[in-house]
C-alpha cells in the first residue's frame, strides 16, 4: 500500500531528523532534575538508598528466612519499581505538560513520552549501580548470570514505552485518567513483591503476581542477580509477551489519536 | 483556480480542497467521569457540536511566490498556516509541500525559561530540526546576530520578551528557507533591531524563497506580496493578485478612522534610573503624572527594559519614590490602584470570559452587585459582550488581548500600565483598544504605555519619557519633543531663480528666530521652531529680495529623529 510506504519511509526519516531533539530532551531532562539541588546527580544514588536503609531496619529480621539478603532483594525490586512510575508517570503528562509547543512546532510528537521514558531509563542505569555498591557491601557473590540482567531491563524499557504512549494518549482525552493511574500504582507497589517474599501471598490470590508484568520483570532480575540461576522460560515468555503487547497497543492507540492531541489540549 | 501559470514542477504548495473541523461545545468533556456519566445518560449532544475553522480550502502556490493571507480575525488564517507548517492534521483534504518550512508562527515557542540563552539555542535548533553539528557552526552567528552575547548564559526567565523575540529569530533564520511562513513578525525588538530584523527578512524575500505572509497590515501584504488569498469564516473569498484581492477586502470593511488627540498637558520629569548589577531598578524618583494622562515610555534597547513592567512596578512598590499625581503626593499605591496589561496573556484559558473577570473581580473582594455590573460594563466597552461565554482558549488572539485589557481594569485602578499594547494586533482590536485608552483620559485615569512603536506612542501619548541607557533623557509632549531638536522644523524653499538663493540667504540670517540656514542642492534649507506659524513672516522676509517662490514645504521632524539626536542612535544604523 502506498500508505504504507509513505508511512515507514516518514516515520524513519523523521526520526533521523529529530534524533538530536531526542537526546537534547533527555539531557533538559535530566539536567533540570538536578540543576539546583546540592547534591545533584547524586540524589539519584541516595534516594533508593534511603529506602532501602529504612525498610532493611524495619523488615529485615521478619523476613530473614525466606530472604537471605534482604537489602539487596529490596533494592532490585524498588528500582525497577522506580523506573516505571517515574516514566510511565512523566509520559502520561508529556503531552499536555508541552501543549503550547504542540500547538505551534511539528515535532513528531512521540517525542515527548519517549523522552521523558529514555531519560528516567538514564537514572535507572544509574541507580544500578546502587545495587552494586550494596552487594559489595553486603559480600553478595558475583556471577556471569548477571549479565543476563540486561533482558529484563531492555524488556521493561519497551513495557514502559508502550504504557507511556497508552497512558498518555489516555490523559489527554481524560484528565482524571492521572488520579486514577496514582492509586493503580500504589497497588502496583504493593503486588509486585518488592519489599516482601512472593510466598506470603496465599494460593489464592498468587494470579495476583502471575499476571503481573513488573513482577515478572523483577523475578528475571533477581535471577540473574541474587539467584545466579537461567530465567524460568515461561516468565521470560510472559515478560516478552507483556513487552510487545504493551508496545504494540500504544504505538497503534498513540498513531491513531495523534492527530487529535492539539483539538484538545 | 490556480493562483500561478501552469507548471506542476514549481509548485510547492498544494491545498487539496481542505477541512479543519473543531468541537466546539461548551462544556468540553475532558474527564472519564463525565464521558462515562454522559454515555449512560445516552447525552449524545456534546459529540455533535461542530464548527468549521475551514473549509473547502484550495489553492497552489509556485516557487517564489509570495502570498499574502487577508482576513479579520478569526477568519481560519491561523489555522491555515500552522496546517501548512504540519502543526495539525486537516479534518478533510490533504497539503502537500516541497521544501524546507521554516515557520516564523511563534518565535521561541520551544524555549525552556529554566535554560539558558545558550541551551536554548540548542533545544529550540533541534525542536526546528537541524542536526547538532550545524548549530555548533552556526553558534556564534545566532549570538552575534540576536546581540545578546552578554546574557547567553542567563537563564531565559530573567530575559524581557523582546530578548526572547531576538533569539528565536536569529535562530529560526539562521538557515535560509525554501519556504517562509511569517505571522506579524516583520519586525522585532526595539528600533535597531526591528530594522536589521526587516533587513534579513528582505534578503530572503528578493531571492528564490516561497513566502506566506498572514498580517494585519494591508499594506505590507501589498508591500511584500505578489498574490493575495482571502478568507472569511473559514471560506475561501477571493484569490488572485494581491492589489485585486486587497482592493475588494478593503472595500468590504468600514475603515474606522483613528483620531489623534495631542492636547498635551505639561509636568515635570523622572529624574533617573539606576543601573543596578545589570538589573535595572527604578531608585527614588519623582514622578510627576496628571490624571487623565496617557505616558509613552519609549527606550531604545531590551537592556534598559530587562523584564520590561518590571522596573516600573518596583517603582511603583517602593517606598523611596515620591508619586505627584497633579501636584499631590500620593502614598496609597499598591496593587489596588495599579492595573498591569502585559504582553504575556494572564487568563484562566479554560474558563470563559464572564468566569475569567468574575473570578479576577472576587480576588479583589469586590461585593458581588457591583461586580457584576463591573463585568457587564467592561465586557461592554470592549466589545467582548459576544464572545462573554466563549472559553478562552477558543477565542482569537485579538479577543483574548482585549480580555486581558478588562482583566486588568477589573478593580478600577487609578493606574494602568501596559506592554506594547497594539503589538501584532488585528485592525479591529486595535481601534477598539485605542478608542478604550482615550477614553481613559476622560474618566482622569493615568495610563503608562510602554512601546518600541515611534508611530504609536507619538499619536496616542500625551506625553513621552525617552529612556536611554537607564536614564530618561527627556520626557515631554510629543509636539515639544519634535519641536525642540535640531533647532525645530526644516523649512524647504525652491526658488524660480536659483541664482538668487545666496542673496536670500544672506537676507534671511539677519531673522533672529533661524536657527540654521544653508543651500542644499540648489534649493534653500533652514531650521527654525514652531516653522508654521512663523510661515507669514518668513515668506515676507524672502519676497523683500525681490524674488519668486516656486515651492516651499515644511517637514516636522519624526518622533524617529528626535530619538536619534537625543539617544546617538540612529534607526538606520547596523552595527
Amino acid at each position: 500500500m502506498i500508505f504504507d510506504d509513505r508511512f515507514s519511509h516518514r516515520f524513519f526519516v523523521n526520526f533521523i531528523k529529530y534524533r538530536f531533539l531526542l537526546i537534547e530532551l533527555i539531557k533538559r531532562d535530566i539536567k533540570l532534575k538536578y540543576r539546583r539541588s546540592v547534591l545533584g546527580i547524586f540524589w539519584s544514588f541516595l534516594e533508593p538508598l534511603l529506602f532501602m536503609i529504612v525498610l532493611t531496619i524495619i523488615f529485615s529480621t521478619f523476613f530473614k528466612h525466606s530472604i537471605p539478603n534482604y537489602p539487596v532483594y529490596l533494592l532490585t525490586g524498588r528500582v525497577m519499581f522506580s523506573f516505571l512510575a517515574g516514566a510511565t508517570n512523566a509520559s502520561m503528562r508529556s503531552i499536555y505538560l508541552n501543549a503550547s509547543m504542540l500547538k505551534k512546532l511539528y515535532v513528531p510528537k512521540y517525542m515527548y513520552p519517549l523522552g521523558v521514558t529514555l531519560s528516567n531509563f538514564v537514572t535507572f542505569l544509574l541507580s544500578i549501580i546502587v545495587v552494586f555498591l550494596v552487594m559489595i557491601v553486603t559480600q553478595a557473590p558475583f556471577s556471569l548470570y548477571m549479565f543476563l540482567a540486561i533482558i529484563p531491563f531492555i524488556l521493561l524499557l519497551l513495557f514502559v514505552i508502550g504504557a507511556g504512549l497508552i497512558l498518555a494518549t489516555l490523559t489527554v482525552f481524560f484528565r482524571d485518567i492521572e488520579h486514577l493511574y496514582s492509586v493503580f500504582i500504589i497497588l502496583l507497589m504493593y503486588s509486585s513483591a518488592i519489599f516482601f517474599p512472593p510466598s506470603i501471598i496465599p494460593a489464592k490470590y498468587q494470579f495476583v503476581l502471575t499476571f503481573n508484568p513488573l513482577f515478572a520483570y523483577i523475578s528475571l532480575f533477581r535471577d540473574s542477580f541474587i539467584y545466579d540461576k537461567l530465567f524460568d522460560p515461561m516468565q521470560l515468555l510472559f515478560a516478552i509477551t507483556a513487552s510487545i503487547s504493551a508496545m504494540v497497543i500504544g504505538l497503534l492507540l498513540f498513531y491513531k489519536y495523534q492527530d487529535k492531541f492539539i483539538l484538545h489540549i | 483556480m490556480k493562483i500561478s501559470s501552469k507548471s506542476i514542477d514549481q509548485t510547492v504548495i498544494k491545498v487539496e480542497n481542505i477541512g479543519m473541523k473543531f468541537n466546539l461545545s461548551k462544556e468540553k468533556v475532558d474527564n472519564l467521569k463525565e464521558y462515562v456519566i454522559k454515555l449512560l445518560k445516552h447525552d449524545v449532544e456534546i459529540f455533535y457540536q461542530e464548527f468549521w475553522a475551514l473549509k473547502n480550502i484550495y489553492f497552489e502556490v509556485q516557487k517564489g511566490d509570495k502570498l499574502g493571507i487577508v482576513g479579520l480575525n478569526g477568519a481560519g488564517k491561523s489555522t491555515l498556516l500552522k496546517l501548512i507548517s504540519g502543526v495539525m492534521k486537516p479534518t478533510e483534504g490533504f497539503i502537500e509541500t516541497k521544501g524546507r518550512i521554516v515557520p516564523l508562527l511563534e518565535l521561541g515557542a520551544g524555549f525552556d525559561q529554566n535554560y539558558t540563552g545558550r541551551e536554548n539555542i540548542f533545544l529550540n535548533g533541534a525542536l526546528l530540526g537541524y542536526p547538532k553539528s550545524f548549530i555548533e557552526n552556526k553558534f556564534d552567528e545566532i549570538v552575534d546576530f540576536s546581540e545578546l552575547s552578554d546574557f547567553i548564559d542567563v537563564p531565559l526567565k530573567n530575559y524581557s520578551s523582546g530578548m526572547r523575540m531576538r533569539l528565536g529569530f536569529s535562530i529560526a533564520t539562521v538557515t535560509e528557507p525554501e519556504i517562509l511562513i511569517l505571522d506579524e513578525i516583520l519586525s522585532v525588538g526595539d528600533a535597531k533591531f526591528q530594522k536589521k530584523s526587516e533587513e534579513r527578512m528582505k534578503s530572503f524575500l528578493n531571492k528564490d524563497v516561497t513566502v506566506l505572509f498572514v498580517s494585519h497590515s494591508i499594506q505590507q501584504v501589498r508591500n511584500l506580496c505578489n498574490k493575495a488569498i482571502w478568507l472569511e469564516k473559514g471560506k475561501l473569498v477571493m484569490l488572485g493578485s494581491v492589489d485585486e484581492v486587497c482592493d475588494a477586502y478593503l472595500d468590504s470593511m468600514n475603515p474606522d478612522k483613528i483620531k489623534q488627540k495631542s492636547d498635551a498637558k505639561i509636568g515635570s520629569n523622572i529624574k533617573h534610573i539606576e543601573d543596578f548589577n545589570r538589573h535595572l531598578l527604578v531608585n527614588a524618583l519623582d514622578l510627576h503624572v496628571n490624571k487623565g494622562e496617557i505616558l509613552g515610555l519609549l527606550g531604545i534597547n531590551d537592556k534598559d527594559k530587562v523584564n520590561s513592567l518590571n522596573p516600573i512596578m518596583e517603582f511603583f512598590r517602593s517606598n523611596n519614590n515620591r508619586i505627584l499625581i497633579d501636584d499631590e503626593e500620593t502614598k496609597l499605591l499598591n496593587n489596588k490602584h495599579i492595573g498591569i496589561c502585559s504582553m504575556e496573556l494572564i487568563l484562566w484559558n479554560n474558563l470563559t470570559c464572564r468566569e475569567n473577570l468574575n473570578l479576577m473581580g472576587n480576588m479583589y473582594k469586590i461585593p458581588k452587585k457591583i461586580l457584576k455590573q463591573k463585568v457587564e460594563r467592561l465586557l461592554y466597552e470592549l466589545y467582548l459582550t459576544y464572545d462573554a461565554d466563549t472559553v478562552v482558549s477558543k477565542l482569537s488572539d485579538g479577543v483574548q488581548r482585549r480580555l486581558n485589557l478588562a482583566m486588568a481594569l477589573i478593580h478600577e485602578p487609578q493606574i494602568l500600565i501596559m506592554d506594547e499594547p497594539f503589538h501584532g494586533l488585528d485592525h479591529q482590536s486595535h481601534v477598539i483598544i485605542w478608542n478604550y485608552i482615550q477614553s481613559l483620559r476622560d474618566m482622569e485615569k493615568i495610563v503608562i504605555i510602554n512601546t518600541h512603536n515611534l508611530d504609536e506612542a507619538d499619536s496616542i501619548s500625551d506625553r513621552i519619557a525617552i529612556i536611554d541607557k537607564g536614564q530618561i533623557i527627556r520626557m515631554d509632549t510629543p509636539l515639544n519633543l519634535k519641536k525642540d531638536i535640531k533647532g525645530g522644523d526644516l523649512v524647504d524653499i525652491k526658488l524660480s531663480n536659483p541664482n538668487k538663493n545666496q542673496v536670500v540667504i544672506n537676507s534671511l540670517k539677519d531673522l533672529k528666530d533661524i536657527y540654521w540656514v544653508d543651500e542644499v542642492n540648489g534649493r534653500i534649507n533652514l531650521r527654525m521652531k514652531d516653522a508654521i506659524i512663523k510661515l507669514p513672516l518668513l515668506i515676507d522676509k524672502i519676497k523683500e529680495s525681490n524674488v519668486h517662490l516656486k515651492n516651499l514645504s515644511v517637514h516636522q521632524n519624526t518622533l524617529g529623529e528626535v530619538f536619534t539626536e537625543l539617544t546617538g542612535i540612529s534607526l538606520e544604523e547596523s552595527k
